[in-house]
């Protein structure tokens, strides 16, 4: 590791670099906390600028902005409610409630300490094992994405609280709405009424944000007080979350774990591995923690050391494999293409300056992020100040202006503002939303994989038990599925029983 | 303020339909001009920047290139068509929802409802199969396998029904073999799992198999042209090494694009935009940067689109009923 | 807001919102079906091998759709529903009003915004939503809606270099 990392040290001092990476970093953060935009946008948007930049610097801003926009979303999903990218969808749990018991500095600074520090561990783990991990990735076929989809999806049951039967609706209803369009596989027109606007799919950008958004305007002006000038207090920059987030330390490295794995893995993303870090953090909480779902620390933690700690993990196979595992990486496999290095086992055995150079400014991108972060929260704070009459007009427009330019298409805003509706209508019942993108996501993995299984296989889905990890996963599932189903008493009995026994 | 802006506002919309026509070609471009494109962001995308990019220098402006993937690529094609014929909004024309999406039915567009300007890149694909594979030493083993194992062989072209489908589908019904295509909506999870052993053969594209060429070897690439085929690696057979005629020849058998704009755009707008892709395509360093990224400029002037793609089209027509055929050598 | 709820979480009464939720809940279960065996058998792919059978899938999640309403049902019949707890509060009438006119502004926005353009329907849209939202003096919330309309603007047009629409009556500024 060292070593290519110090043939890096050369190229990776200039102003060029550095200035880069911090440029990337605040990009990033403004991507990353505006709804509907995203890393993605945010590297879309900087390509081409990089074309004029010397390749180091180039990829750092770039990398700086997947970085950072990993983690801004975080910021509105904790200040407004409203997740700034999918990602943060999970961080909204805890976040939220964090910031409505007057801790919304703590909760910005624990979810900025987090992902950096997750950031820098999956980072080194990026730099160390890339060949290796992107080996094992290769073992991952159908039934054992199959096996994690459902892994996912089994997250539901948790984040919904009590309401499991309306948690596990409305992920149904994720997973049906991401059915919508051209099937696939199949090509076939599936929920389209053989309408072209519907053939390619609805925009799960504009879904996303017409849930939360539109319904938080919603909920927002009907809780009245529209003039009033809220109460907060105003912070200071501090580095104190940095020790609120070490206190967390087995959650943090455990969040990460999971985030480099799934990160590594092609197609799995970010936000499974938010959504089962916190599903995971849920079950052992930490002393003196607030209850989860009610503004606990850990839960904050999980999520955003996850994902961050996936950055990490999906650039893996794109620079050992040249396999991006979603659009965000597979910009940045373009872009190092265009910079003129081909990624690939070679790419890490060479140890070539450029190379190290972008390893160390991944790393650096996390550190700045954390610098960069602190001095900003102080801003993100104040957005609390602003009386809801301006703040709720000010958040839709800039929800529908970024909704608008993911894919420029005015149709967009339409399926925003019925997704708004329907967000609404859910909450007003309490069927919880973060289900629906867990189906989003994971019923095109969950489908698609099943269905190819099927097909590699001779006897129907039997074929998975001749699969040792995507059984083992599946048995785990089960077992969790049991737990989970079954009554604390008669866990209690059957512990207790189990006990006697070997005694 | 507001006053002035509704003034303005009926003003303009008074005298812009007409006035808005007169101005529109001479000050062109005056503010950002996007193009549609068909696929998700990924390499193919960062290429129609590096040439958006260097044209936008040439215009003065700045343009932006849309990822609107969905339906094939034909959404972002009804996307484009949507808007104005101003110039504003030019298309990245895939050979797929340019050429077979339609031949297939799914368009309401044909490729000659467009104006071309340049083309712009092509990307041969080839058939790749596992190094330590001890089946496949050379093509006419992987065939003799084929045909000794009909329809056991599993592959991949990624989706169904796309131009790497179709050109697989074509070669084995020419060599009447037949083996089952397991679609995959991302090419990378394809790749993956041949790596993996799970799939016996899979189409590629050189920039790919550069990256993986520890582990992949190529058993043909699609084109006639032996320097095309050394985008992947000197001893990769070209079809005209092996005798062989898919009825495919030249771009047909290869992904490609052309910049389009819409049909109804004024002609001095069209020229203008003509102008500064030849100039940008010029530059050496874009094409440098998109040679080395395996996508290969292929710089035929604006005049010759319809003396190349209808053959193509042609070809496609004939070729694309072997997708048919091995669904049914399959159902059997 | 009509119902309230007792210690154990439970209601008194469940709302009719619930019933309706549900209803459409099953509605969808249903739907899934009527499009696995209309449109998809018409194009043939309700059926055949996991390539072909584009309905294996919504099937098995449309049973899950109806065996979670069941039991959604039961859970009804029993009135152990929880008050979401978001809305432990009454909401005015006024507030309603309100809410509902702001998403008829965003409807007559969206039909707006491809004819007029970005700047003159944001403009207008702004002002008629914080207008709305009580802002005072008039004069004040103009200078708002104007001001963000035109930092709105320009951070995504120059900034972020995003095309926003143009608006087909020839506005442009």
């Amino acid at each position: 590791m060292f070593d290519i990392l110090l043939a890096g040290l050369d190229s990776f001092q200039s102003w060029q670099v550095i200035g880069g990476v911090i440029l990337g970093t605040v990009i990033g953060m403004v991507v990353g906390v505006l709804p509907g935009l995203g890393p993605l946008i945010g590297i879309i948007l900087m390509l081409p600028v990089t074309f004029h930049m010397q390749p180091v610097a180039g990829m750092g801003m770039l990398m700086s902005i997947f970085v950072a926009g990993s983690c801004g979303g975080a910021i509105s999903a904790i200040v407004l409610r409203i997740p700034g990218t999918p990602l943060a969808a999970a961080t909204l749990l805890d976040g939220y409630p964090m910031a409505r018991n007057g801790r919304a500095a703590d909760a910005i600074g624990l979810a900025i300490a987090s992902s950096a520090l997750a950031g820098v561990l999956g980072g080194v783990v990026m730099i160390l094992g890339a060949p290796a991990l992107a080996s094992v990735a290769t073992n991952f076929g159908p039934p054992e994405y199959f096996a994690l989809a459902i892994t996912g999806l089994l997250s539901i049951s948790v984040v919904s609280n009590e309401s499991t039967i309306k948690g596990l609706m409305t992920g149904a209803l994720g997973v049906l709405i991401a059915m919508v369009g051209s099937d696939p596989l199949s090509n076939a027109a599936r929920f389209t009424f053989g309408t072209n606007a519907l053939s390619g799919g609805i925009n799960i950008v504009a879904i996303i944000v017409g849930l939360f958004a539109l319904s938080e305007a919603a909920v927002q002006i009907l809780e009245g007080g529209l003039r009033k000038k809220p109460e907060v207090q105003s912070v200071r920059v501090s580095l104190g979350s940095l020790w609120m987030a070490l206190r967390h330390w087995k959650n943090l490295l455990r969040s990460s774990a999971i985030g480099v794995f799934f990160g590594a893995l092609p197609g799995a993303s970010g936000i499974i591995a938010s959504f089962t870090a916190y599903a995971i953090a849920r079950s052992r909480p930490l002393k003196g923690d607030a209850p989860y779902g009610e503004g606990a620390e850990g839960g904050v933690v999980a999520t955003e050391s996850a994902n961050n700690a996936a950055c990490g993990g999906a650039m893996i196979p794109t620079l050992a494999l040249a396999i991006p595992g979603d659009a965000a990486t597979a910009v940045l496999l373009g872009a190092l293409l265009l910079l003129g290095l081909v990624p690939g086992p070679q790419m890490f055995a060479l140890s070539g300056d450029a190379v190290g150079g972008i390893f160390l400014a991944f790393l650096v991108s996390n550190i700045v992020l954390f610098f960069v972060g602190m001095l900003m929260t102080p801003l993100f704070v104040r957005v609390l100040r602003v009386r809801k009459q301006y703040l709720v007009p000010v958040v839709l427009l800039l929800s529908i202006v970024g909704v608008y330019s993911v894919q420029s298409r005015v149709d967009d805003l339409w399926v925003m503002l019925v997704f708004g509706m329907l967000g609404f209508g859910l909450r007003r019942y309490g069927y919880p939303l973060a289900p629906i993108v867990i189906g989003l996501i994971l019923g095109p993995i969950a489908e698609g994989s099943y269905r190819r299984t099927l097909l590699f296989s001779d006897n129907g889905p039997w074929f998975i038990l001749e699969r040792p990890i995507a059984s083992t996963i599946l048995a785990i599932d089960i077992i969790v599925l049991i737990l989970t189903l079954t009554p604390s008493s008669l866990r209690q009995r059957a512990f207790t029983l189990f006990r006697k026994w070997r005694a | 303020m507001l006053k002035t802006l509704i003034k303005t506002a009926a003003v303009a919309a008074l005298i812009g339909p007409v006035a808005g026509a007169a101005f529109a070609a001479d000050d062109y471009p005056s503010r950002n001009i996007e193009m549609m494109f068909p696929w998700g962001p990924g390499s193919a995308f960062a290429m129609a920047q590096i040439i958006t990019n260097a044209m936008g220098d040439e215009l003065g402006t700045n343009i932006s290139v849309v990822s609107t993937p969905g339906a094939a690529g034909v959404k972002s094609f009804n996307t484009a068509l949507e808007k104005p014929a101003d110039g504003y909004t030019l298309i990245d024309g895939w050979v797929a929802p340019l050429v077979l999406q339609p031949l297939a039915g799914n368009t309401e567009f044909t490729h000659t409802d467009f104006t071309p300007l340049w083309s712009a890149t092509r990307v041969p694909f080839a058939v790749v199969v596992r190094k330590d594979d001890e089946r496949f030493p050379d093509y006419d083993a992987f065939i003799q396998y084929l045909k000794d194992n009909p329809g056991k062989a599993r592959y991949s072209s990624g989706s169904i029904g796309n131009i790497p489908h179709m050109v697989l589908a074509k070669m084995m019904q020419t060599e009447g073999v037949y083996a089952r295509n397991i679609p995959y909506p991302q090419d990378g999870d394809a790749f993956k799992d041949l790596r993996g052993g799970l799939l016996d053969f899979s189409f590629n594209d050189p920039i790919t198999f550069q990256s993986n060429k520890d582990a992949f070897k190529t058993l043909v690439a699609f084109t006639n042209e032996k320097d095309v085929a050394a985008a992947y690696d000197e001893n990769t057979p070209t079809l005209d090494d092996l005798g062989l005629d898919i009825g495919l020849t030249g771009l047909a058998p290869s992904g490609w694009n052309w910049f389009l704009v819409h049909k109804d755009t004024p002609e001095e707008i069209v020229a203008t935009l003509n102008t500064a892709m030849e100039a940008a395509l010029n530059r050496p360093e874009v094409q440098e940067r998109l040679k080395a990224a395996g996508f290969l400029p292929t710089m035929y002037p604006p005049e010759r689109y319809e003396e190349i793609v209808g053959p193509i089209g042609d070809q496609i027509a004939a070729a694309k009923d072997a997708i048919t055929w091995e669904a049914e050598q399959l159902a059997k | 807001m009509t119902e309230s709820a007792t210690e154990s979480g439970q209601v008194s009464r469940v709302a009719l919102g619930e019933w309706l939720m549900l209803a459409a809940f099953i509605a969808l279960g249903i739907f899934v079906y009527q499009q696995i065996n209309g449109p998809l058998t018409a194009q043939g792919n309700a059926s055949g091998d996991p390539v072909n059978n584009a309905a294996l899938f919504p099937r098995l999640v449309a049973n899950l759709i109806l065996g979670l309403s069941a039991l959604q049902l039961v859970q009804l019949l029993r009135r152990k529903v929880r008050l979401s707890a978001e809305f432990r509060y009454k909401a005015t009438g006024d507030s309603a009003w309100r809410c509902l006119a702001c998403f008829g502004m965003l409807l007559a926005y969206l039909f707006a915004l491809p004819l007029a353009g970005f700047y003159p329907a944001t403009a207008a849209f702004l002002l008629a939503l914080v207008v709305l939202l009580k802002a005072r003096p008039i004069w004040f919330a103009v200078l708002v809606a104007v001001l963000i309309t035109f930092v709105v603007g320009y951070v995504f047009e120059e900034l972020l270099r995003v095309v926003l629409p143009q608006g087909r009556l020839g506005l442009s500024f």
